[in-house]
């Protein structure tokens, strides 16, 4: 089935337009892969750490350079985009909920795994409701192609590892 | 074309869709068959590259893009190892 953009005008604009991202909490970034220009401006608007789970290590390595360069943190975690599992989850807790992270950008290619990472953490490491967490995805501007994907990838992650929850 | 026993359309899916329906439509086929997944995202070319690098029952055999009314499909062919 070939889906359409359909909610591009609700997909927010943030303080670091254009590259697209969304803004779930006052102090995490989820987004889309930031271009040079857009190092800088994370520090402008007070971002201190960017984890990258994109599985290019050559590339997040060039990346590394550049966001340090400016004087952000920089962690590079390749997570399977094909398999999640909660050790994933916990590793994304440990870091989002470190003081030292402070505020986070959080990025992949196209801010959908990432916008499924944050959406599992509220469910599985916060005890929220999917349609909490759905709703709160929603708020910060992914349309609803990004939920229908948000929804089936959940869905996939419970089915192997928490049956009940699916 | 590489020769496929099975076909996944995955047309219009976002990253990380085309590769979860993937490994789930891998794990129903035996052992020592070819997927053949179909996608318009462009970013599956990597994805499944990745896949294939870090996958413990996963062989990429093949990739191309093909035109289909004017538009772009990422054709990959996937052969479940074990």
């Amino acid at each position: 089935m070939q889906h359409q953009t359909t909610c591009n005008a609700l997909q927010q604009q943030t303080e670091v337009a254009p590259l697209r991202s969304y803004a779930v909490t006052d102090r995490v970034l989820l987004a889309a892969q930031p271009q040079p220009a857009d190092w800088q401006r994370f520090v402008e608007a007070g971002y201190q750490t960017v984890l990258n789970i994109r599985s290019d290590p050559e590339r997040a390595a060039v990346q590394a350079v550049a966001a340090r360069a400016v004087g952000l943190r920089y962690i590079h975690a390749p997570w399977p985009a094909y398999e999640l599992e909660p050790e994933h989850l916990a590793e994304f807790a440990r870091i989002v909920e470190d003081p030292a992270t402070g505020k986070l950008v959080f990025h992949c290619r196209s801010a959908t795994r990432v916008g499924l990472i944050w959406m599992l953490y509220r469910m599985v490491q916060q005890g929220w409701s999917r349609e909490q967490a759905e709703a709160e995805l929603r708020a910060a501007g992914y349309d609803d192609d990004a939920i229908e994907t948000f929804d089936f990838c959940a869905s996939d992650f419970f089915e192997r590892f928490d049956p009940q929850q699916r | 074309m590489p020769h496929f026993d099975q076909t996944l359309d995955v047309k219009g899916a976002k990253c990380p869709m085309p590769l979860v329906k993937s490994r789930k439509a891998i794990a129903e086929l035996p052992v020592g068959q070819v997927l053949q997944v179909i996608s318009t995202d462009r970013g599956s070319v990597a994805d499944f590259q990745g896949w294939a690098k870090t996958a413990k029952n996963v062989e990429l055999i093949a990739q191309e893009t093909v035109q289909e009314n004017g538009q772009e499909l990422y054709v990959h062919y996937l052969r479940r190892t074990a």
